[in-house]
């Protein structure tokens, strides 16, 4: 705010203040008897009392705003420590507490899936064991390796099976299940697969049940499914049997009379198909079946017979 | 603190939580403040207007803007209170307040010469007594505007920001102040 400048015909007031502000400031100094502090006190004396009581209210209009005060009005109670976020005990208690009932909730489903499903293929017919695709080879060893192993790992191998992977959130290519590992044919060593760790044993303890009966399950229905085999096609010598299937891990797999769909066996077994149609004295068959092998497998060696019957059948 | 810091800034600093800086704003004003409430309300109550003033300061700490000069702030803050003063002792203002017309103003709430303490009478520098005498002796509103003026140096235009008068009203007081006394200490 500006001093205000006085117009020029108050130049007497002016200068008359000027005059007596100089006197009446020397009442602030001077006493009569010419000591400036013992005027000054008379004037300007203030009880100590006073001058306490307003600090002391100054002070604590500061203290009743802490979140004004500066770092020169100190906190009594010192620096506010930040609380700590306990962050990793929920997450303990979270995974003792979800973990475990959800792993048993994942198991009880898996298991109640996997036994309606076997009860579902017992009761119904099943067109598959008149012409068994690779896909429906060894139903035994892939149950009990899909509860050995993790369910991702295993490959569902029946619509129903996909279904219920569908439901789990784990279904795999339609396709990958034509082939099924040769490991998981094999229980033992399945069974060997088995995890052994401390938080898994509980589980596997609680699936054994479950295991063993679907296994009972499975080996009544693969006694089934011979006693169909053979009532199906004349079975082939046990010699001709082994000799057909070299590398097959699987005894159900070299069983040409199970499939009229040739096509779908594998080629071993498809050339004893067509070996039985020659020795049967269907010579035309079994050579039209011999081109479709061909076909089918270009790269796979033609044993001297086929190789014969494939030169007699060129030749008019 | 810094002589150098302007009140402004050291108001500005007590509002943000700085205890010195209002120490040094008390230290700066309290004896113009108890002088001024001396002279308009005489000793036994000058101290108790002075806590009462600089307690409306403290509570109006949050409030303050430093927009105006402190100086007009704290003198109004000031003279608030004395008119309270005044209002508890006779329920109305001095008559003074009201009048215009420096012929008619009255002398009310003077402080009468013979009521000033007895040190100050035995100063044998007359004329510095005869000065304190007249202004005790002026009407209130022109003491004031005087007062203002003298003790809390403000100009012409801010007495009257902080009395609420126009600037020729308050010029006014302090010419006829003046004039009377030039005239007593002429007297002399």
């Amino acid at each position: 705010m500006s001093k205000q400048q006085p117009p020029s015909h108050d130049n007497d007031l002016d200068d008359d203040l000027d005059a007596l502000s100089s006197l009446y400031a020397r009442t602030h100094t001077e006493s009569a008897d010419g000591d400036p502090e013992q005027a000054s006190a008379i004037d300007s004396a203030i009880d100590p009392a006073t001058d306490n009581a307003i600090l002391a209210a100054a002070r604590r209009e500061l203290g009743s705003a802490p979140h004004l005060q500066s770092a020169q009005t100190s906190d009594p109670r010192g620096p506010k420590q930040p609380t700590p976020t306990p962050k990793t005990a929920p997450r303990r208690r979270w995974r003792s507490s979800v973990t475990v009932p959800l792993a048993g909730a994942a198991v009880v489903v898996l298991s109640t899936t996997l036994y309606f499903d076997n009860q579902q293929q017992l009761t119904q017919p099943q067109p598959q064991l008149e012409a068994p695709s690779p896909a429906l080879q060894a139903p035994v060893e892939v149950q009990s390796g899909s509860l050995s192993q993790p369910r991702a790992k295993s490959e569902p191998q029946t619509r129903t099976e996909f279904d219920a992977a569908a439901e789990l959130g784990t279904a795999a290519d339609p396709a990958e299940s034509m082939q099924a590992p040769a490991t998981m044919a094999d229980p033992i060593r399945a069974e060997q697969r088995q995890d052994t760790s401390p938080t898994a044993a509980p589980l596997m303890q609680q699936v054994k049940p479950h295991a063993e009966l679907i296994e009972q399950q499975s080996r009544q229905r693969q006694q089934t499914f011979k006693r169909q085999a053979d009532t199906l096609a004349p079975a082939a010598p046990m010699a001709e049997r082994k000799a057909i299937a070299p590398g097959s891990t699987s005894a159900l797999q070299a069983e040409p009379e199970l499939s009229d769909a040739a096509e779908s066996l594998a080629p071993e077994a498809w050339l004893l198909r067509i070996q039985q149609l020659l020795q049967q004295g269907d010579q035309a068959g079994a050579l039209a079946q011999l081109k479709q092998w061909r076909q089918r497998y270009p790269q796979q060696p033609l044993p001297d017979w086929a190789q014969a019957l494939l030169n007699s059948g060129s030749t008019p | 603190m810094d002589n150098q810091t302007t009140d402004e800034t050291l108001m500005q600093a007590y509002r943000d939580g700085d205890y010195a800086a209002f120490e040094a704003l008390y230290g700066r004003h309290k004896a113009a403040v108890v002088r001024f409430y001396r002279r308009q309300a005489g000793d036994q109550v000058a101290e108790e207007l002075l806590q009462e003033a600089f307690l409306r300061l403290i509570g109006a700490r949050l409030r303050y803007q430093p927009q105006a000069l402190f100086r007009t702030y704290l003198w109004t803050l000031v003279r608030s209170v004395l008119v309270d003063h005044y209002r508890k002792q006779s329920r109305t203002l001095p008559a003074s307040y009201q009048q215009t017309d420096p012929d008619t103003l009255d002398t009310d709430g003077l402080v009468e010469s013979e009521q000033l303490e007895p040190s100050r009478q035995a100063c044998r520098d007359q004329q510095l007594n005869r000065l304190l005498q007249l202004i005790a002796t002026l009407p209130t509103a022109q003491r004031e505007a005087f007062l203002l003026k003298e003790e809390a140096g403000l100009s012409v235009s801010e007495i009257a920001a902080v009395t609420g008068d126009s600037f020729d009203t308050i010029k006014s007081r302090l010419r006829y102040a003046v004039k009377k006394l030039r005239a007593g200490l002429e007297a002399l």
